[in-house]
């Protein structure tokens, strides 16, 4: 009888093991289902900071890849799929959306409401018979360097946010405030920053910077030239000899450019700035601190 | 032990009466019953089986008198003490010959169970000559075979009556002489009485009586 | 009763033919009444579970009928396509999402049916093996797909060339199998499921080929300038997206304008569902919106007129097997007549004859119900093949 009733003590207690098991679990499916994606660095700052702790931001681009040319692999396209709510630029930033399987309802394209003030450039497009041309017109996506736009693209995140988990818009509240007054800062400091360089044109090592130029009234002339890659003396020549008295002999890099390339930019007057647009996450600070960073690049230029 | 007083019986719709003042068949005895046809030879093997009920007269059989039996009563005394050998064997044609001999056992829940029955149906085929044929069904045996078959049907519940109506009459001759020396032989073995009806008056010999249906038989012409 | 058993049994075995011939006809009589039954009854379950599961259907205006049918069980009847941009329209309302659908091709005689990774979590689909479609080029099919062409993930499947849109071609496009699906006893084992994008493609409407920056040959390139490049008819489109050539792959004109057969949609609530309907049928004149239990049910009213008329002959049928089976006993007692005679002669009684009779009968009875109720059975196994061949 004894043995019967230790056998039955034993028994509720795994079983109330496996219980507690199951809650935790439960627990932790409750937690880690609230997963958001993204498909680009700002928006992970953005989001990350609005969202808080509380909510698992996923951005599972590999570090060494360019998220706007970026090709998923199954599993990466499996932790999209796995996320409640993916934010996405827009402005044709991500070209995998468009061949990946995604619910369309998780996707938010977070320039939705800015659209008009994407920027069209024309690509090579191309046909196919004689049934006409189909232009592929490209547009320009690094809608964020722009930061009215940044702060639009922050706003319906946080927007987006509060609509889908109403029991933490407190947090938001205050999350998206302390963000809004940080890229307010930025772009006030832009601003000032570009302010002598109005309706001037200055140089970009390859078309990255089209919204900073539109956003704060800056034509800006771009080559095609990477960033570590040594460019070919006559093309860096036959550049410096377009130049014109007028402009403003700065070039812009997203990386640091080849030192041949940079003393050859420096020999005839052109400083080349590092202005990192941060696509991708930066190997030291966040987003904020590498745009400082940028505006302070610029502004240590004579 | 057959004793049949002023028996008299008369089919519905029918001039012929059956009439037999005084008959007695004694145990063991084997009686032959001859006549023309139609004077009741049949008949009275139908009567003294219980079969039918004559509406006057008495027919007593190893002590019972069938006027007073009832339905199962006779039902049962024909199955536990007379056995039955056909003119046309009259074996089901869907039975084995094993089950065939042992019919009586399954239609009248008054037999003993089957237990041990088994042994004593390869007994009586193999005395009969029939012993390879238990697994054969009765399209597949001649004349003669059947014959035995229907007798080890008949002899299976160790009745203390054999009526047999014919049993010759679809028989070559020497099978003829074979069939009625095995109902002889069984019936010394047994101390049963043999009643057998029979047209063949080559065959009289060997019976201990004969019945003979015309000094019984009764025809009243209107 | 044991004995009587088994004299029937044995006189029903022995007379084979006459045996089988009696129980085939009693079991096919009881059967064919119940079996129908079940298979209508089941079918109308099916079909109302099926539209039940589905709150809205919407689609281009037109039948009703031919909607619901193409976009519950994929039966690709021509029906008029309307435009990924009502989508949209219809998620912008607020009133709950939508799960654009577009059924229109087969792969080995089994629907492709292009549509969103929401249509497996509304259907509540579950993984047997694999994996959910991730790209372009990807499928995951039904488990009697599996099944029936033995084909599982790693393996492939080549969309069929025939197609009833006239647009610019048909590409038969080689599918990934990369996952397959749970039974669920649905038309969904019966479907091979692809990204809505995958679908376009084998319409021809997106395709992957070299890049024209880099060709050179004159006879896939008509002519070229600096900001446009023509290819000829002879340029080569893949007919397979692999991890090569995926880069290459692309739409041509604004997605919003292609084209899908129905938009399953999914209100937040009755409310919701009300109002929506309410706004669509007022203001839109090219497209509609049903309710697919409504609409399945007039299908419905139309076979079950038929199940009455069918009630009413085989309950003919059935009186006439009956009679025809009581004049065989009978008729067959009359020949057994000698043999039950001398049943009795040896002794007998009428009752246990007729024990024996009733017996046979009792057999073949028996017999003929465990034949109807296995047919019974088996039945239920062919339920989606009946709608498939009579009702839808």
């Amino acid at each position: 009888m004894k043995q019967f009733i230790a056998t039955c003590l034993i028994l509720l207690v795994i079983s109330s093991c496996g219980s507690s098991d199951k809650k935790d679990k439960s627990k932790e499916n409750s937690v880690s289902s609230k997963t958001l994606a993204v498909t680009n660095y700002p928006l992970y700052f953005f989001t990350q900071k609005i969202a808080g702790d509380e909510f698992d931001v996923s951005f599972p681009v590999p570090r060494d890849e360019d998220p706007a040319f970026f090709e998923p692999g199954a599993e990466i396209v499996s932790k999209y799929q796995s996320a409640e709510i993916i934010f996405i630029n827009g402005a044709g930033y991500e070209c995998w959306v468009d061949k990946v399987a995604l619910s369309p309802r998780k996707i938010v394209n977070t320039t939705s409401n800015v659209s008009e003030k994407y920027i069209k450039e024309k690509g090579l497009s191309h046909s196919h018979g004689p049934d006409g041309e189909h232009d592929h017109a490209e547009t320009a996506f690094t809608t964020w360097l722009d930061q009215s736009i940044a702060l639009d693209q922050a706003k319906l995140i946080y927007e987006t946010l509060k609509k889908s988990y109403p029991e933490s818009s407190q947090e938001f509240d205050n999350n998206f405030k302390e963000l809004e007054l940080e890229i307010i800062e930025l772009d006030n400091k832009m601003d000032n920053m570009f302010n002598p360089y109005q309706g001037k044109t200055i140089y970009a090592s390859h078309p990255v910077y089209q919204y900073l130029g539109v956003g704060y009234g800056i034509n800006i002339q771009s080559e095609h030239w990477e960033p570590g890659q040594k460019i070919e003396q006559d093309m860096v020549k036959s550049f410096i000899g377009s130049l014109s008295e007028n402009d403003i002999k700065i070039m812009l890099w997203e990386g640091e450019p080849h030192p041949e390339t940079r003393l050859l930019l420096e020999e005839a007057g052109v400083k080349a700035v590092l202005f990192i647009p941060c696509g991708n996450r930066p190997g030291q600070g966040d987003y904020l601190s590498v745009m400082n960073q940028n505006i302070e690049n610029l502004a240590s230029v004579d | 032990m057959i004793k049949v007083e002023n028996l008299r019986f008369q089919y519905q719709r029918s001039t012929f009466e059956l009439n037999i003042p005084d008959l007695q068949i004694e145990v063991g005895e084997k009686a032959a019953v001859i006549g023309p046809s139609g004077s009741g030879k049949t008949t009275l093997l139908n009567i003294l089986s219980g079969i039918i009920i004559a509406e006057s007269g008495s027919v007593e059989f190893n002590g019972h008198q069938l006027k007073t039996m009832s339905d199962s009563e006779l039902r049962n005394l024909r199955i536990n003490q007379i056995g039955f050998v056909f003119q046309d064997f009259k074996l089901l044609e869907y039975l084995s010959v094993y089950d065939n001999i042992l019919l009586p056992y399954r239609i009248n829940s008054s037999m003993p169970g089957l237990s041990g029955r088994g042994q004593r149906v390869k007994e009586l085929c193999v005395h009969l000559g029939v012993g390879d044929k238990l697994s054969k069904f009765p399209k597949h045996l001649s004349h003669g075979e059947k014959q035995r078959i229907a007798i080890s049907r008949a002899l299976i519940n160790d009745p203390s009556l054999v009526l047999a109506d014919e049993p010759t009459g679809n028989l070559d001759p020497e099978n003829k002489t074979k069939i009625l020396e095995i109902l002889f032989k069984m019936s010394d073995a047994n101390n049963s009485t043999l009643i057998t009806v029979t047209h063949d008056h080559e065959l009289l010999s060997g019976f201990d009586r004969i019945i003979d249906f015309t000094d019984f038989q009764k025809n009243t012409r209107q | 009763m044991k004995d009587s058993l088994y004299l029937a049994y044995r006189y029903l075995s022995y007379n084979r033919v006459r045996t089988l011939v009696l129980t085939f006809s009693v079991a096919i009589i009881i059967y064919l009444p119940l079996g129908l039954k079940k298979l209508i009854s089941e079918s109308e379950d099916q079909m109302l579970s099926r539209a039940n599961s589905t709150p809205l259907i919407a689609g281009k205006k037109g039948s009703p009928t031919d909607l619901v049918i193409n976009t519950l069980y994929f039966q690709q009847e021509k029906i008029e396509t309307l435009t990924m941009e009502f989508a949209s329209v219809l998620d912008g309302t607020g009133f709950g999402y939508a799960i654009p659908v577009l059924s229109s091709y087969k792969a080995r005689g089994y629907p492709i049916v292009g549509t969103s990774l929401d249509y497996f979590e509304f259907r509540d689909l579950g993984l047997e093996s694999g994996r959910l479609f991730g790209v372009v080029g990807e499928c995951v099919i039904g488990s009697n797909v599996a099944r029936r062409l033995d084909v599982q993930p790693g393996d492939s499947l080549i969309s069929s060339p025939e197609s009833f849109f006239d647009f610019a071609g048909v590409y038969p496009l080689k599918m990934d199998i990369v996952g397959v699906m749970e039974q669920s006893n649905t038309p969904d084992d019966d479907a091979v499921f692809v990204d809505i994008k995958t679908t376009w493609i084998i319409m021809g409407l997106g395709h992957g080929h070299q890049d024209l920056a880099q060709v050179y040959d004159p006879t896939l390139v008509m002519e070229r300038s600096d900001s446009s490049v023509t290819a000829g008819a002879k340029l080569f489109m893949y007919n397979q997206i692999s991890d090569d050539n995926m880069e290459s792959f692309h739409f041509h004109g604004d997605t919003k304008d292609y084209p899908i057969t129905s938009i399953i949609f999914v209100p937040n609530n009755q409310k919701s569902s009300t109002l929506l309907r309410g706004r669509i049928e007022a203001g839109e004149l090219e497209n509609q919106v049903v309710v697919p239990t409504l609409v399945v049910n007039n299908l419905l009213q139309s076979i079950f007129r038929l199940k009455q008329i069918f009630n009413s002959v085989f309950v003919i049928v059935g009186l006439a097997v009956i009679l025809i089976f009581g004049l065989v006993i009978a008729l067959s007692l009359r020949l057994r007549k000698d043999e039950l005679y001398t049943m009795f002669t040896i002794g007998s009684g009428k009752r246990k004859i007729a024990q024996i009779i009733g017996m046979e009968l009792v057999l073949l009875i028996v017999t003929s119900a465990l034949i109807s109720g296995i047919l019974y059975y088996i039945t239920g196994f062919f339920i989606n093949e009946f709608i498939n061949a009579f009702i839808i």
